[in-house]
Parts: C-alpha cells; sequence; structure tokens
C-alpha cells in the first residue's frame, strides 16, 4: 500500500498574506449557510410530497369556501361575493402557513448542533450574523414556497369580481412579512433552547399569542377595563321640515358604558390577521363594516374602530356637546368615516420589526464565538 | 483534585502488564535510572523554570509575549500557539485549571492526557470557540478573543465528535466548507478534487455523505479540515474509528503536511502510534499541563525492555551469569531494567556475543505510553 503522497501543496502558502478582519455581515457568508440549508433541504424527497399535499389540501378547502358561499349566497346581501370569497381563502392561507411556518426554523439551529455540523461553520470563516441571516433566508424562502403554491388559490378570487389587484399585493406582501417575523422568533428559539421539542413548542406558543392570545387579552382587558362614564349625552331635539336633520340639540348628564378598547388596540396590531386584514384595505375606503361577510373588511374596520374610541353615533354626530348642531356634510363625514384611528397597519408592521429584530440580535448574540457563558447543556463540539 | 503527580517515581519505572514476580533488585536500577534523569522535581513547584516544566524545551526560545516573534539573538523555532495559566470552568466544574503550553511551528504535538483531562476544551480555546476565564491565548500571533476571525483564518479543526452534512456529495462537502472558508468557486473544486485524492476517497465524489462509513466520514472530516491550507491544524482524535490501514495513511498524511510546514497539534489516546507521528508530547491532567516531553527524550528515558530468545533456558543462564535482575513473562520473554539507548545497545551486543539466540528486542510499550503511565495520574 503506497503512502507516498504526492500533493505538493498540500501545506500552507509560503508567504501568507496577513489575515483580513472579518466583516459583521457579508452577502457571501448569508448566501452560503442559505444553500447549504436549502440544499439539504431538497434533498429529502418528503419536501415535494409537502408541497404537493399543501397543494391539494389547501386547495381543496379554498374551493370548498368558494364553492359554499356561492351556493349559500341566495340572500340579498350588501357585501359582494368577491371580497368575501377572497377574504375567507386568504385566512385559511394565512392559518394554514402560521401553522407550518415553525417548523421550517424552530430546529434549524439546535438541530444542527445536535448533529455536530453547526461548530464547524461557527469555527469556519462565516461570521454569526452570516449564519443567522443564512439560516432566516433559507426558512422564509420555504415558507415562500408553501405560499407561492398557494397563489393561484388567491387570485380565483379575482374571478368572482369586487377585488382589486392591488388587495391581493398587499395581502402577499404582508402574509410574507408575518411569515418572515415568525421564521425569526422560531430561528430564535431554536438557537435558545438544546432540545428541538422545546424549541418547537416554544415557536408554535408564540404563534398563538401573537395570533389569538392577543384577541383574548383584549376581549378580557376590555371587559375589566369596562368603566361607567359620565358623559353628555346629546340628544336632537328639533328636526328640521325640509331636510329631516336636526337642527336643535338637548343636552343632558348621562352615563355610558365604555368599554375602553382605545386603550388596548396596540394588542392587535401585530396579530398577523390584523395585519393582513389591515393592509388589504390599502387605498379602500374602510366603511362600517362590522357587520360585513367580508373578514378582512370586518377586522380591519373593528380594529381602526377600536384604536379610535367608539365611533360615533347619529345623535353624537349631529350634535355638538353646546347643543348646536354640526352641518350635515361634517355629520355625514364624522359618522360614515369610523376611521378616526387611522390605518393600524402601520403599527403593526414596525411592532412585528422590532419582534423579528430582537429576534435576530438574540440568534446573533447565541453564536456569537468566542462563547464566554455556555448555556445549560450546550455543548460546542 | 486529588491527583498527585508522583513526581520521584518520574523515571521509576512500573513493571508493565505481563511480568509474574518483580525485579526483585529493582530498586538499584531504579536509584541510577532517577539519577541520570535529575529531573524529579516535587510538584507543588510547577510551573517552574529550571525543570521540565510544560513551557520548556531543551534549548528555551523566548518569545515577545502575545506574539510568535523570536526575541532577536534567540534561535530559529517559532511558537505557533503559545497559553499561560488558562482557566475556565463551566458552572462549578473546573475543565482547565491552569494549562501553559508551547506549540512549535512545524512540529507534530501530541496534547495526551485522561478521559475528562480537559483536552477538549483546551482545543475549544485554541480553535477561539471558547473564551477562557482568565489566562492568555496567542494562535499564530493573534490573540483568540479579540482577533477571532483572524485565528479561524490561520487554523483547522476537526472535532472530536463532527457532523457531516449527510445530504451532500463528498466533494459538495468540500466545496461548501471552501465557500465556508470565502474561497473561489474554482480554488474550492481545485483543491476538494486534491484532497479527496490525498484521502482516498475520490470514489465517493458524487455519492452523498451518508453512505460513507464511520472511519471515510473521519477522513472526510480530516480533508475538510484542510480545505483552507491552515498554518496550523488542531485534530481531537482523529484517529478514531478508523482501520489500521488507514491510521497509517493519517500518519503519513500529518507527517507529510508537517514537512510542508503545516503544525498540527493533535489529542490522542492511542500512545503507541503517536510515538511514530508526533515530534513533542504535552501532558494534560485534572485540566492542568503537568509534563511536556519530546519523544526523543521519551526514548531517552524508556528503562524497561523486553527481550525473548528462542530458547528460554540460555538467555536466563546468561541473565544470571551477568547479575541482572529481570522478570519473566508468560511467553518466555523477560524484562530487564536498562537505563538510556546507549546501555540497551550494549546490553544485546553482549548477550548476541555471548551465544544467547536473541530473536526480539524491543523496548516495553511505547516511549510515551511509558512517561503517560509514570504520571502515575487519575482518571477523572
Amino acid at each position: 500500500m503506497a503512502t507516498h503522497i504526492t500533493a505538493e501543496t498540500l501545506g500552507p502558502d509560503a508567504n501568507p498574506q496577513p489575515a483580513p478582519h472579518g466583516k459583521f455581515v457579508t452577502w457571501h457568508g448569508v448566501k452560503t449557510v442559505a444553500r447549504l440549508e436549502l440544499i439539504q433541504r431538497l434533498r429529502s424527497s418528503r419536501w415535494k410530497i409537502a408541497l404537493v399535499l399543501w397543494f391539494l389540501g389547501v386547495g381543496a378547502i379554498c374551493l370548498l369556501i368558494s364553492g359554499a358561499l356561492t351556493t349559500s349566497y341566495g340572500y340579498v346581501s350588501t357585501t359582494p361575493l368577491g371580497p368575501v370569497m377572497f377574504g375567507m381563502n386568504v385566512y385559511f392561507i394565512l392559518f394554514m402557513g402560521l401553522l407550518i411556518t415553525p417548523t421550517l426554523a424552530s430546529t434549524s439551529i439546535n438541530g444542527d448542533r445536535n448533529q455536530g455540523t453547526l461548530a464547524i461553520l461557527q469555527a469556519s470563516l462565516l461570521s454569526p450574523m452570516d449564519i443567522t441571516l443564512g439560516k432566516l433566508l433559507a426558512s422564509w424562502t420555504s415558507a415562500m414556497a408553501f405560499l407561492v403554491v398557494s397563489i393561484p388559490f388567491i387570485i380565483w378570487s379575482l374571478a368572482a369580481g369586487g377585488v382589486s389587484l392591488a388587495s391581493i399585493l398587499w395581502v402577499l406582501l404582508s402574509m410574507s412579512f408575518v411569515l418572515l417575523v415568525v421564521c425569526a422568533v422560531s430561528l430564535y428559539m431554536s438557537a435558545r433552547m438544546t432540545k428541538t421539542s422545546a424549541s418547537t413548542v416554544m415557536s408554535y406558543l408564540y404563534v398563538a399569542f401573537i395570533s389569538g392570545i392577543t384577541v383574548l387579552l383584549v376581549g378580557l382587558g376590555a371587559a375589566v377595563l369596562y368603566e361607567d362614564n359620565q358623559v353628555l349625552e346629546m340628544s336632537p331635539s328639533q328636526y328640521s321640515e325640509t331636510t329631516g336633520d336636526p337642527i336643535a340639540c338637548t343636552v343632558q348628564d348621562s352615563y355610558r358604558s365604555d368599554s375602553n378598547l382605545d386603550k388596548l388596540w396596540w394588542l392587535l396590531a401585530p396579530n398577523p390577521f390584523v395585519i393582513v386584514a389591515d393592509s388589504s384595505m390599502i387605498g379602500q375606503h374602510v366603511t362600517d363594516g362590522f357587520s360585513s361577510e367580508d373578514p378582512l373588511m370586518a377586522v380591519s374596520s373593528a380594529v381602526r374602530v377600536a384604536r379610535s374610541g367608539d365611533n360615533l353615533s347619529y345623535n353624537e354626530a349631529w350634535c355638538r356637546e353646546d347643543g348646536t348642531t354640526r352641518s350635515a356634510e361634517e355629520a355625514n363625514r364624522l359618522m360614515s368615516n369610523p376611521e378616526l384611528g387611522g390605518p393600524v397597519w402601520p403599527w403593526g408592521i414596525a411592532l412585528n420589526i422590532l419582534i423579528g429584530g430582537a429576534a435576530v440580535y438574540g440568534t446573533y448574540r447565541r453564536l456569537n464565538v468566542p462563547y464566554k457563558q455556555l448555556a445549560k447543556g450546550v455543548r460546542i463540539a | 483534585m486529588s491527583n498527585e503527580l508522583d513526581a520521584s517515581s518520574r523515571f521509576a519505572p512500573e513493571p508493565q502488564g505481563g511480568s509474574e514476580s518483580t525485579p526483585p533488585a529493582a530498586e538499584s536500577v531504579t536509584d541510577s535510572a532517577t539519577a541520570t534523569g535529575a529531573n524529579a522535581v516535587p510538584e507543588t513547584s510547577l510551573p517552574d523554570a529550571d525543570h521540565k516544566a510544560a513551557t520548556d524545551q531543551p534549548d528555551p526560545v523566548d518569545v515577545i509575549p502575545g506574539t510568535n516573534a523570536p526575541v532577536s539573538g534567540s534561535i530559529e523555532r517559532r511558537a505557533v500557539i503559545t497559553t499561560k495559566d488558562l482557566v475556565r470552568s463551566f458552572g462549578s466544574f473546573v475543565a482547565v485549571n491552569g494549562a501553559t503550553l508551547n506549540v512549535w511551528e512545524g512540529s507534530v504535538t501530541a496534547l495526551i492526557g485522561p478521559n475528562g483531562s480537559g483536552k477538549t476544551t483546551i482545543m475549544l480555546m485554541l480553535a477561539g470557540l471558547l473564551s477562557p476565564d482568565s489566562g492568555s491565548i496567542s494562535v499564530c500571533g493573534y490573540d483568540p478573543a479579540t482577533q477571532n476571525y483572524e485565528v479561524r483564518s490561520q487554523i483547522g479543526w476537526m472535532p472530536d465528535q463532527f457532523g457531516m452534512w449527510d445530504s451532500l456529495t463528498a466533494l459538495e462537502a468540500l466545496t461548501m466548507t471552501g465557500a465556508t472558508y470565502r474561497m473561489s468557486a474554482k480554488d474550492s473544486l481545485a483543491r476538494a478534487h486534491e484532497l479527496l485524492e490525498l484521502v482516498h476517497l475520490t470514489e465517493f465524489e458524487k455519492q452523498p455523505a451518508h453512505v460513507l462509513s464511520r472511519g471515510q466520514k473521519q477522513r472526510l472530516g480530516l480533508a475538510r479540515a484542510l480545505m483552507h491550507k491552515p498554518r496550523l491544524l488542531i485534530l481531537d482524535e482523529p484517529a478514531n474509528g478508523l482501520d489500521p490501514r488507514s491510521r497509517i495513511e493519517l500518519r503519513a498524511i500529518i507527517r507529510e503536511l508537517a514537512a510542508q510546514g503545516t503544525t498540527i497539534l493533535i489529542s490522542s489516546h492511542v500512545l503507541a502510534e503517536l510515538d511514530e507521528m508526533v515530534d513533542d508530547a504535552i501532558f494534560i491532567s485534572g485540566g492542568r499541563t503537568v509534563a511536556r516531553e519530546t519523544v526523543d527524550e521519551a526514548r531517552a528515558a524508556r528503562t524497561t525492555w523486553q527481550m525473548r530468545a528462542l530458547e528460554r533456558q540460555p538467555l536466563i543462564a546468561w541473565l544470571d551469569q551477568v547479575h541482572v535482575p529481570f522478570a519473566q513473562n508468560t511467553d518466555g520473554s523477560v524484562l530487564v531494567n536498562i537505563a538510556g539507548e546507549p546501555n540497551a545497545s550494549r546490553f544485546l551486543t553482549d548477550a548476541v556475543a555471548a551465544g544467547v539466540p536473541v530473536v526480539e528486542f524491543r523496548p516495553q510499550g511505547g516511549a510515551l505510553e511509558s512517561t503517560y503511565l509514570s504520571l502515575n495520574e487519575e482518571r477523572r
């Protein structure tokens, strides 16, 4: 057995350059890590099966929703069918997306650590931020794959009319963003926890919290903060004979219950369902849609109204507190425009950026070498 | 820590496995042995300048602290790794408790110690993945705490339990590693082919890594550590799981790497093969560097030799005749204590001249093994 090695260039270069100082993050590093992750994911055949099942499953449900709505829409309804179908489908797809996205990132770091491949990356010339962003990019790309496969069912609603292309665009953008933040938080959990089961559970708890518990908290909070306020109640006393609009009002002391939702609306802002709903209303006029069957419209107006406080009733719109009345235009404006609070989605985006940014930073901190403090149970290699 | 370094028995050979009775006059030979190796010092004086502490070399080279540049006027050898009083604990467990060592450029150095002695922790600190609680490190002239990237660019690290990307092919695993070391795609590919040939995995080039056996993955791991032509290789038990042929090949690769200028630090339990691979040995126990020795010195220090003749009787008769105490093994060979290789050579010449049909005359145990066992250290 020949043991003579022939490679002349085996050893280090004769005149090495002085070593460069590493950069905080580089596109090359991020790309390398993302490529590594995605190649490994793609090579598992279950991936394709998952996408196919997703397409079939989500597709079937969406078609069922659409079918059910079409047949049951025999009643006279103020809301056109298109947006309702669109809203239902979008919410269903968002729900499913939120269900699967945590798993795409929640074992990324601790899985690698358990396998022994994380230390290899940390010992290479990749920076901790390269690894963080690369893994985030890979898991988000995977989530986008599922979203892209669902697009046909979102666009389908165009056929029923009443939905603008802009709405579809905003909805897709906001769903992508929301899933990105879920990936970031799941990635942080995978960096924080040593066991993959623990990180997956925590990722799901986050999704449950941000999507469901926040609503619960707002409802309970409103019940707790419910108070009776002494207010001035205005009621019209005289009506014009020509237009039928009020021309004089009486004012008296009264009590009114106030659920104080305007103190709690911010809890709803980062909710993915709220963000998607509210952003779909960009460029549109949000009418008083509480009773709308369009879920997006309903949620959007509900949250905007919650933000602004109770919207004005007919009496309040017409009568000022000193007993005089407002003009017709003013009253109509105040009444039919419940969105005194303005769009909620910017706040939602901002809060999510904060959450996602904190998650990314936390992950970076946990990957930074050399380690000074090792978390319990963590073995570097 | 109750691991006493019994320094007085530093050069006192204990009867190695297989002997039936202790040599009756062993004490006299022992005394002469300790006389020649007059470096037995009490343990508490570690680290001291005038004994064989781990920082010393036979010809000490002064280096400017924090770099590997020699103080002007001293000799050639530069230190690629210098550590001083490294301490690292994990919670209440003190893994490293004062490790001070030098590793010289172009040498192959072994890090030897029982399980749990802190070898892996030291290597992690050298690789820049773990920072010490106290103490200083200089690797290739850079400080891993503040110049971590620079350190990582100079070293190749092969951990004890490493993972392989199972769904990547062998070639892709190496080119991906090249990408993580910011090599160009072209360089990466060329180097990957070269290394696959070196570790004899070319036929697995296009096969996913999960079909590789344990030993093959080990070889691929070594190739991975070599991708970016590191100046310093840190190998944590690289021969783990390798079959005999692969071990021999690994030895050849390592010697070739050293000949071309790579400095190598190996930790291993298999002392016998380290003898043939390494130049220096650093002994670690209880998180401290307890001794350091070059293989040449270890060879010179060996005192137990095993001897066997075609027939036992003439050998025993001759030994009685020259009044050399010996111990008998069950297989007919005998163990004798001889101080130093010159004496051993003379002994053999005399035996052959006297007509003893000697067929085997070799040191008992490996050089490093003898030193290691004589350290009398406890496993944790």
